[in-house]
């Protein structure tokens, strides 16, 4: 009998001529669609779409040649395809037959019968009772009885076990140091170590006095007491009692002493707990507040903790990390005993433990550091003590290395650096280590150029104290910009470069492009005065002195108006070295012009001068000062001087006729000097012992002659004197006007006037006795006796001729004559015994000399000239 | 490559003039590429001749070959995939799931027998019942 055919799929089957078909009628029709939108394209377009249409058809055609040529493999294929529908029926029919198989065990398993309990059947049968059921461990009699212990007996127990306890340790055990402070309560010992643990044991020995038979202790109970670990798991307890009473049966069996190798487990139990608890922490922060910036490294074997804080400070070389150079190690340590612990050592407080501690050692540059460890530090506490000694370190690293000008102070756990008003404060982040710059201006929001700074430094490129060095200048150089530009300067570019700063304005420009400029010296913090010509080349260069005042837009201000005190004290350097005076700059003034001093950031400079002086009359040492656009000088009068007032001024000149002092305020030296020159002349004819000086002052000099006639110097702005004679009635007008050109610039200036006026007053007494006298210079005089008659006076160097006037040389007889005068000079017919040489006194004609054919007679100079005047003059008033 | 033996003298045909058709859209796209004033005024036109008339043969050439083709194969010729993979991967699945079938079919005979023992040892009384159902299998088997 043959098989049954397998079924025949014919689903997802297509027949290839339909294919064909369908491929025919598509392409002829978009043939045709193409044939319809062609005509409304250009020639590119039209061509452009052919070909897309052709190579696209084309493809098609490509791929039903490929069917084409697969198609004989077609009824193979079916047949595989029915093949494997037909195999995968059958799968499904493996797979039914096994879930009908689980069926069956599934519902086959409802179908059992109970086993009988034949045990308890044969008891119940045999006895009538459940035996087995009344002999089982839950049964009553297991139960104890309900007799409880009264409370005397309770007590009396556990006063037993104190007293048996006390005994024990009074006696017969070893206690070490720290467990020394015990108590002993409710049938038990508890033993104390602050900040660390407290452990409880008790006895079931009836004999304290055992050593080591049949006493034993056990441990009942043990708390922590570290700082950060106060609660004891209960998992850490029934460890703990378990490991010690184990080490206690052992150390029982080779008669150890028990109090210090419990001691000695716990406290090392306790170490290595803190050790253990500062890991955690150490982690927590590593993975919290400090993340990035701290790794915890912690060894088991021995157990040690090492901190590696402030990774970027680790020594980078070629751009690969450099071998770590900081951290912190917490490890535990033996230490040995002393010996002043071994002499107190007893049996009550023994020293045989072993001292176990925990040690910190912080290792930095090479330098391994021991840090103490408080009981109730933690990690962080441990962190945060570490890191400010460690930016202490940095900071004062950084100090050594700033520039020396640079002011800086450790203040607050930072570096403060003073920049003027302000503070740059440095300090170290105690998380990551960085720089922070913050001003003391603005701590909220630094300045850009304190971010750029703190970046730099960051990012290791240079040393900080190279980075803050060039911010210091820069800050300096930023605030003086600032503050410059409110007072009005601007920066001058160019001339001069670090580290100098220049400023200056508009108007200090001189002709010829010289400029005059501030220029502050940002490493030597100080400033200058200095005239640059148009070439740049330095003409003038002066320091300039401040006192310890702030920077601000008022020092600026006083720095310009110090600068045009500088220009004025300059043109009068100039002035002195064209006349060859000798000068010198005194930067800081003598203490008595400081009262005049108008500044307080900047302290005005003097120029001290030694005026050209022969006479001593005056100081020469002269003071010049600048202010407000005029030149101040100052000097004094040797000498006391009679004065009119005690002070005077007049134009420009102020003078304290008590202490002679004299202040002139000019616009340059030319007027100071003209003004000198008269102050000169002036002071030299009040020094004069010619005349009674009766007064001085700025304008005039009083005199007195001869203790009657008072006349007056004055001092013009030509620095020419004019005479006055106060006595309307003075014979003196008449000679007035010749005694103008009289003084000199001499000590003895005014001596020849004294001459003058001794001999002329010989001759003016004529004036007085009411006779005309005619003065034709101070040389020559004619006295008026009447109408034709006159005597003339002749005064030369040798003395006075008299002579009569009709008796005049032929030489001035024959000028007059050109004059065509209209009067002649008769003799003097009672005069001839004079000209005889008879005066009618022996002592007067012992003074002349007569020569009576010349009708003259000669006098010398030390002749009494009036004395003869008035005697001729009487004689002619006789007749 | 699959053998080309059983292919008839109609799919060598069917071919034979798709290559035709698909050199006619070459040639009348090298013209149209190539056209200049140079050209023949009558290329044009004659290879569009060329090309419908191609076009409206093959149907009637198709319609000797009348084979089925799977829509998988569709698929992977749209793809431009190879057809023939997917031939020789379906051959390949048939002898995997032959071989599968075959070795369900021995391992259900082994457990045949052996629950037939277990059976039998459990419940005598019932050991005519199977008895009979294995005889069934067996008296078909003899008979065919």
């Amino acid at each position: 009998m043959e098989p049954p055919a397998i079924p025949h799929i014919t689903e997802g089957f297509y027949p290839l001529p339909e294919i064909v078909e369908t491929f025919s009628h598509h392409v002829l029709q978009e043939l045709v669609s193409l044939a319809e939108v062609l005509p409304s394209m250009s020639n590119v377009e039209k061509k452009k779409k052919i070909l897309d249409w052709l190579l696209r058809s084309r493809a098609f055609t490509m791929r039903l040649l490929v069917l084409a040529r697969w198609v004989h493999l077609s009824p193979s294929v079916h047949r595989c395809i029915d093949v494997v529908a037909f195999l995968q029926g059958q799968k499904f029919c493996f797979q039914n037959l096994v879930h009908v198989l689980q069926d069956i065990r599934y519902q086959l398993s409802f179908a059992r019968l109970r086993n009988s309990d034949l045990v308890t059947a044969l008891d119940i049968l045999s006895t009538g009772t459940s035996l087995r059921l009344a002999n089982a461990p839950t049964s009553k009699l297991y139960m104890l009885s309900e007799s409880p212990l009264s409370t005397k007996q309770i007590l009396q127990t556990l006063h037993a076990l104190n007293m048996l306890i006390r005994i024990r340790l009074s006696l017969y055990e070893i206690i070490p140091t720290p467990f020394q402070h015990f108590t002993i309560a409710n049938g038990r010992c508890t033993f104390t170590v602050p900040n660390e643990f407290s452990v409880s044991l008790t006895t079931n020995s009836q004999d304290p006095k055992s050593t080591g038979i049949s006493f034993q202790w056990i441990v009942v109970d043990f708390q922590f007491h570290l700082p950060d670990f106060s609660s004891t798991p209960a998992k850490y307890r029934v460890f703990i009692e378990l490991h010690l009473n184990e080490e206690i049966a052992a150390a029982f069996v080779l008669q150890k002493p028990i109090l210090p190798l419990i001691y000695n487990i716990l406290h090392k139990f306790c170490l290595y707990q803190r050790l253990n608890l500062l890991s955690q922490q150490t982690f927590q922060l590593s993975r919290e507040s400090w993340l990035g910036h701290l790794r915890g490294v912690y060894d088991e074997k021995p157990p040690r903790l090492r901190l590696y804080y402030w990774p970027q400070l680790n020594v980078k070389k070629e751009g690969k990390p450099g071998k770590i150079g900081h951290y912190i190690h917490i490890f535990v340590n033996t230490q040995p005993i002393s010996a002043f612990e071994r002499t107190l050592s007893s049996k009550r407080s023994s020293c045989e433990y072993d001292h176990f501690l925990l040690l910190v050692e912080w290792h930095h540059d090479g330098i391994v550091e021991h840090v103490p460890l408080d009981d109730h530090m933690d990690a962080q506490h441990l962190l945060l003590l570490i890191t400010q000694k460690h930016a202490q370190l940095i900071l004062e690293q950084i100090r050594k290395e700033l520039h020396p000008n640079i002011f800086s102070e450790h203040v607050g756990g930072g570096l403060k650096i003073h920049v003027f008003d302000n503070e740059i404060i440095v300090k170290v982040n105690s998380v990551t280590g960085r720089l922070v710059l913050s001003s003391s201006a603005s701590p909220l929001s630094p300045p850009r150029h304190l971010r750029a700074a703190e970046k730099n430094i960051a990012l290791n490129t240079q040393p900080p104290a190279q980075i803050l060095n060039r911010l210091y200048f820069f800050c300096i150089q930023t605030q003086l910009l600032e503050v410059a530009q409110c007072a009005e300067l601007h920066a001058v570019q160019g001339y001069y470069s670090f580290p100098y700063l220049t400023f200056s304005k508009g108007k200090w420009r001189k002709d010829g492009d010289s400029l005059w400029v501030l220029a502050y010296n940002v490493e030597s913090n100080s400033w200058s005065v200095r005239l640059l010509n148009a070439a740049g080349q330095t003409l003038y260069t002066q320091d300039v002195h401040t006192t310890k005042g702030t920077l601000s837009i008022e020092s600026f201000s006083r720095l310009s108006y110090l600068l045009e005190v500088q220009i004025l004290l300059f043109n009068v350097q100039t002035a002195c070295q064209a006349r060859g005076m000798p000068f010198e700059y005194l930067p800081i003034p003598p203490k008595a012009l400081i009262e005049d001093d108008f500044t307080t950031y900047v302290q005005t400079g003097c120029l001290c001068i030694m005026m050209p002086s022969s006479n001593e009359d005056m100081l020469p040492v002269v003071f010049v000062r600048a202010h407000d656009g005029q030149l101040i000088f100052d000097s004094r009068i040797k000498g006391k001087l009679p004065y009119q007032s005690e002070t005077e001024t007049e134009k420009n000149c102020y003078i304290d006729w008590r202490t002679g002092r004299i202040t002139i305020r000019v616009q340059n030296f030319s007027s100071f000097e003209k003004t000198w020159i008269g102050l000169l002349k002036l002071v030299a004819l009040s020094k004069t012992s010619a005349f009674n000086v009766d007064c001085i002052t700025l304008k005039h000099v009083d005199f007195t002659y001869l203790d009657d006639e008072k006349f007056r110097a004055t001092i013009h702005d030509d620095n020419t004197f004019t005479l006055h004679f106060f006595n309307r009635h003075s014979p003196f007008h008449l000679i007035s006007q010749f005694l103008q050109d009289t003084f000199s610039d001499g000590p003895s200036a005014i001596q020849p006037l004294r001459v003058i006026m001794d001999r002329t007053r010989g001759v003016l007494v004529a004036q007085e006795l009411g006779y005309v006298v005619l003065a034709r210079s101070l040389r020559q005089y004619r006295i008026i006796l009447s109408k034709n008659h006159g005597i003339q006076v002749l005064l030369n160097r040798h003395g006075c001729i008299l002579q009569d006037l009709s008796y005049l040389s032929a030489d001035s007889r024959y000028l007059e004559g050109t004059q065509t005068l209209t009067s002649q000079w008769e003799p003097c017919s009672w005069l001839n015994t004079v000209w005889e040489g008879d005066l009618g006194d022996d002592e007067l004609n012992g003074q002349i000399e007569a020569a009576p054919e010349m009708h003259l007679i000669k006098m010398n100079k030390t002749a009494d000239l009036t004395a003869i005047l008035k005697r001729i003059l009487a004689i002619s008033r006789k007749k | 490559m699959l053998p080309q033996d059983d292919m008839t003298d109609e799919m060598k045909s069917l071919a034979s003039r798709l290559e035709d058709t698909t050199q006619a859209f070459y040639d009348l796209a090298l013209i149209v590429y190539n056209l200049e004033d140079t050209t023949p005024s009558d290329a044009i036109p004659e290879s569009l001749d060329t090309l419908i008339r191609d076009l409206k043969s093959l149907p009637d050439i198709s319609r000797k070959v009348n084979n089925l083709i799977p829509q998988d194969v569709l698929e992977y010729i749209e793809q431009g995939r190879n057809p023939d993979v997917y031939a020789r991967q379906f051959s390949e699945l048939v002898q995997k799931d032959n071989q599968y079938v075959n070795g369900k079919l021995y391992a259900i005979e082994g457990f045949q027998k052996a629950f037939a023992e277990e059976i039998k040892q459990a419940y005598p009384e019932v050991s005519s019942v199977v008895d009979k159902i294995l005889n069934e299998g067996k008296v078909e088997s003899t008979v065919s």
